[in-house]
């Protein structure tokens, strides 16, 4: 018996200190990871990188003060990931003879929703250099409406002219409130309907893109397809993984801010959307309580229980579209197509923004003129990157160019060619206000629950989310609603 | 006269030495306890604003309580008067406050009745002097196994597991079969149940370990005496163990009580996708999320703060005072003389 507890003590307190080593290992391989992830980091970014991981006060502060010392003249950028500044730095220096010492990369490793709170807790210390943030759309208005955060592309030699090739809402949400510009995005985030080729052909006797875009030009043809798709597979395949996609593709259409005169308003295509999340919801054209960035999202790609996904111009890589099918070599790799679909929608995007504490204005506005306004390099970067950027011209010169020939997921075919036809037609008629996010989350918790059957009919639906935003932002008025 | 001075810089040479070893503590204590304490009550007379950006503090006395508790919001009336009355936002909030309350309630009773029970048979069984439980180290790590393992990985363990849609595991092998299927981490009933399960499978080791000590605590004497005068191990049980068990059933259900309360991490994190489930939002949930908000609440968190610390120190304190009255009158050590009294004069 002795002996017994002897050895159980020892294997347990061996599994404990190998869950410790465990646990170090994973910090240091994430740490690993933001060090190959971003090849500015020297020596000093990588401490500062491990005390962020590791949580030590002590630690963290003396990385922080080394890192900002060697880090003075150094560009550093703030990101939530390393999805876009990996390529964008490896290109930029590349054509510029610019490297990768001259850049400290600040990734959060966090997913955007998260990264404003990062970024207060960032910028609250005086001494932390910050020359280039990274804003989403969503929460764009925190910072660009903040002086003291971020400061006008004016003041790093950027004027209106520059902007000319740029899509208009690219440059329309990077204004601050006042109309002064503060960001500007190198994407424009048009999107579109990606659905399996190999079932489209299977239940619906389709062929081609635009014989498929024909059957769901607008959402009534959209249902009935989705309709044909459900009773064609015997109830196995939903026409689209989740709603949240769908989603998308309504705020999109949107004609109204959500806030007009600090008074919460509800969009007509809102009131729409919940109809339709409904129905959609109810006759299983959408995978039943599937979640959105959830592992079994994904997964849906690589069964048949989807026809397809709606997918933004940063979603055809492995945000999205890639990793549903897979990843290269995938059981659904090469089997994808996309059309515009119902309506054509943008989503998300991210904007690059100037720290009113940037150090370093000459390189700062060379790297965001390199992405955006230069459409020469932006070309190039498009065509190395896969991505629809936010210069018309450059986009224009990628198809005309015809090396591009799209991600290797499509099969073939090239995704540019479909999203120049949505881009064309994003207008941004429904503008952004600070409050985006919190409302956006607020409406769609209100319709989940609807479908699930907790509530009873739209109008407590729109209740509900009244109610939800009414909790959070206490400051607007809620007199349309009364 | 000499004496007596050298005596005083004696002792005060030695007391200055044993103040300063536990000086560390106290100001450990005071930065990351006392002055948080203090300055939530302070935030929860505040309200917090970010039009331009940062966070600017507005000073609003007790509107933040009037709102959550009673849901009045501050308005001014025909004459310009500044009156309090129901208002759409205060009424949210308090709606919102009630219901995450009810939550943190149901999922505490719902995991600390069924944890006690578990608890107290394992422990009685593996304390039973005459069933001779084999490798009983071995099952007493193997029960505390579930606290060691991170809450995150436990929470996220589960929701791989029991993901909604038809792709999760539990559910594929549901849809397979040709059933509906369960939203285990959406649904109201399923995610509290499911939450209700994993607390209790985490903490029935801990509280088994504190039963198991406190019945060893109890002199063995009187169990074997009880034995000898024929005491059925039923009430040996009820007569016995569970009265004598009472002070250390009080602590283990103060502090659980504590806990359950202040339910953080295993709500919070049984959940998908970027929105709280609202069925299983506890207090402590609603807080950080009203304080961790692209527009912060901070005066909403830190109320509620104090709602939680007044029903907790409430609680706590009632707690306490009816196991000091235990204490003081031993009526359950007079409940085993009685026993012994009765099953002697047998």
């Amino acid at each position: 018996m002795k002996n017994l507890k002897k050895t159980l003590a020892m294997i347990s307190s061996v599994v404990m200190a190998g869950s410790v080593f465990a646990a170090c290992g994973g910090s240091t391989e994430s740490t690993g990871d933001t060090t190959t992830a971003a090849p500015a980091a020297d020596a000093t970014t990588a401490a500062a990188a491990e005390g962020e991981t590791e949580a030590a006060p002590a630690e963290t502060e003396a990385a922080a003060e080394g890192g900002d010392a060697a880090a003075t003249d150094k560009l550093t950028v703030l990101c939530w990931n390393t999805d876009d500044i990996d390529p964008m730095l490896k290109l930029f220096c590349e054509k510029t003879g610019h490297t990768a010492d001259e850049f400290n990369v600040k990734s959060f490793g966090c997913g955007g929703g998260e990264a404003a709170e990062n970024y207060d807790a960032y910028l609250a210390d005086a001494n932390n250099d910050a020359d280039i943030m990274f804003v989403e759309a969503d929460w764009a208005l925190k910072y660009i409406n903040d002086d003291n955060a971020t400061q006008a592309l004016s003041n790093i030699g950027f004027s209106d002219a520059d902007y000319a090739d740029l899509y208009g809402y690219t440059i329309e949400i990077g204004k601050s409130t006042s109309g002064v510009q503060k960001g500007l995005s190198w994407q424009a985030a048009a999107g579109g309907f990606c659905y399996r080729e190999d079932l489209a052909d299977k239940y619906l006797g389709v062929k081609t893109p635009d014989e498929f875009q024909a059957l769901v030009s607008d959402w009534d043809k959209f249902m009935e397809t989705a309709g044909k798709v459900k009773e064609a597979s015997g109830g196995t395949t939903a026409m689209t993984s989740t709603l949240a996609g769908v989603w998308q593709v309504f705020s999109a259409a949107r004609t109204n801010p959500w806030v007009a005169d600090n008074k919460l308003q509800l969009d007509d295509e809102c009131k729409k959307y919940i109809d339709l999340a409904k129905t959609m919801y109810d006759n299983g054209y959408v995978i039943k309580d599937l979640a959105q960035w959830n592992n079994d999202w994904y997964a849906a790609g690589q069964t048949d229980s989807t026809m397809g996904y709606f997918v933004s111009t940063w979603g055809f890589g492995d945000a999205i579209l890639s990793q549903a099918a897979g990843g290269e070599g995938g059981t659904t790799y090469g089997k994808w197509k996309v059309v515009v679909g119902p309506q054509p929608f943008y989503w998300g995007g991210t904007w690059a923004t100037v720290a009113t504490r940037c150090n370093n204005p000459e390189l700062a506005k060379e790297f965001i003129s390199f992405f955006t306004t230069n459409a020469e390099t932006a070309q190039a970067y498009s065509e190395s990157k896969g991505e629809y950027v936010s210069n018309q011209k450059a986009m224009e010169g990628v198809l005309a160019n015809g090396s591009y020939t799209g991600v290797g997921v499509l099969g073939g075919q090239n995704q540019f060619e479909t999203l120049n036809v949505v881009a064309a037609d994003i207008n941004m008629a429904g503008g952004i206000t600070p409050y985006d996010s919190v409302i956006k989350q607020a409406f769609n918790d209100a319709v989940t629950q609807y479908c699930q059957g907790n509530y009873a009919d739209v109008d407590s639906t729109i209740d509900a989310f009244v109610d939800n935003v009414a909790a959070s932002l206490p400051d607007l008025d809620y007199s349309n609603f009364e | 006269m000499d004496i007596s001075s050298s005596r005083k810089i004696r002792s005060i040479s030695y007391a200055k030495y044993g103040y300063l070893f536990i000086l560390p503590f106290f100001v450990v204590y005071a930065f990351f306890q006392v002055y948080p304490l203090f300055n939530t009550f302070y935030l929860s007379t505040q309200k917090s604003t970010t039009e331009t950006g940062s966070v600017v503090l507005e000073n609003v006395g007790l509107d933040n309580f009037r709102a959550i508790l009673f849901g009045e919001g501050k308005s001014t009336d025909d004459a310009g008067n500044v009156i309090y009355k129901e208002t759409r936002q205060a009424g949210a909030i308090k709606k919102d406050f009630f219901r995450v309350m009810g939550n943190t309630l149901i999922l505490w009773f719902g995991n600390f009745i069924p944890q006690i029970i578990i608890s107290l048979l394992l422990a009685a069984w593996f304390t039973d002097a005459y069933l001779k439980v084999k490798g009983k180290g071995f099952f007493k790590i193997v029960m505390y196994m579930p606290n060691i393992i991170t809450a995150a990985s436990v929470a996220a363990l589960f929701v791989m597991l029991f993901s909604d849609s038809q792709l999760g595991a539990i559910n594929s092998m549901i849809h397979n079969a040709g059933g509906e299927t369960v939203p285990f981490v959406s649904g109201k009933d399923q995610s509290r149940v499911l939450i209700m399960i994993i607390q209790t499978w985490m903490w029935f080791g801990n509280t088994t370990i504190m039963l198991m000590s406190g019945i060893m605590g109890i002199n063995p004497s009187l169990f074997e005496a009880a034995n000898i005068d024929g005491a059925s191990p039923n009430q040996q049980f009820f007569l016995i163990t569970i009265p004598l068990l009472k002070p250390i059933m009080l602590y283990t259900m103060v502090t659980s009580m504590i806990g359950g309360l202040q339910m953080f991490d295993i709500p919070y994190l049984y959940n998908v996708g970027t929105s709280q489930n609202p069925f299983t939002e506890t207090i402590a949930v609603f807080i950080y999320n009203h304080f961790h908000n692209i527009k912060p609440n901070y005066g909403y968190s830190a109320s509620s703060s104090v709602v939680l610390f007044v029903i907790t120190a409430l609680l706590g304190s009632i707690c306490f005072a009816v196991n000091r009255d235990k204490d003081n009158t031993p009526k359950a050590k007079r409940g085993a003389k009685a026993l012994k009294n009765k099953l002697g004069g047998l």
